[in-house]
């Protein structure tokens, strides 16, 4: 069985930085759609992978 | 390929308010909520027009702030996310408990939507930083 793993970081502030791993390909975005739907989606940048894991970095930011 | 986002969200539950309201230090029982929202006292004890759905009420307010004087702590429904009243005079202490106060509630928001989807979520604290790690097998 397969296993992937998101890392959250939030500090202060709220903004909520996130990186996947363990998925591969475009498998990637829809397993983590629901990230975006955590709120507004303000910036959205494609990075190169590195090593053999694809990655996906995300930063939120919630506001009161 | 991978991806960089920016997300920004409005706290739309009143439990990550409650939430962040106990962690400042407030009593469950000293936090109001309404479902219409009803009027809030200014600093004169007054009702006044601006009104909210979630309040602290000035007296446990004061204990928090220390400040001279004390209006409620407020917050209303609006749309389907919540606009927080503060008193002038406690601005310069909410504006020190704030990030914190979101911190608390996009830690329960994470948690609770991957909970939701199957994650098991392994919460570590590091400082002022919260280090959250969801897992799942699929």
């Amino acid at each position: 069985m397969a296993k992937h793993t998101i890392e959250v970081i939030i500090p202060l502030g709220g903004t909520i930085e996130s990186e996947v791993h363990g998925i591969l390909g475009t498998a990637c975005e829809t397993e983590c759609a629901w990230i975006d739907k955590l709120g507004k989606l303000v910036e959205h940048r494609k990075t190169a992978d590195s090593g053999k894991t694809r990655k996906v970095a995300l930063v939120k930011k919630v506001n009161t | 390929m991978s991806a960089y986002k920016v997300i920004e969200c409005d706290i739309k539950n009143e439990e990550y308010i409650i939430a962040g309201l106990i962690d400042m230090g407030f009593p469950r029982e000293q936090i109001e909520v309404h479902p219409s929202p009803v009027p809030l006292a200014g600093y004169t004890g007054r009702l006044g027009r601006q009104k909210a759905n979630i309040i602290v009420r000035r007296n446990h307010f004061k204990k928090a702030t220390k400040a001279r004087y004390n209006a409620d702590l407020g917050f209303e429904k609006v749309g389907d996310g919540y606009k927080t009243h503060i008193n002038s005079e406690e601005s310069g202490w909410w504006k020190s408990k704030e990030p914190r106060f979101k911190q608390v509630a996009a830690t329960l928001h994470v948690t609770a939507q991957a909970k939701k989807r199957g994650y098991h979520v392994t919460k570590v604290k590091t400082g002022d930083v919260v280090k959250l790690k969801l897992t799942k097998n699929y």
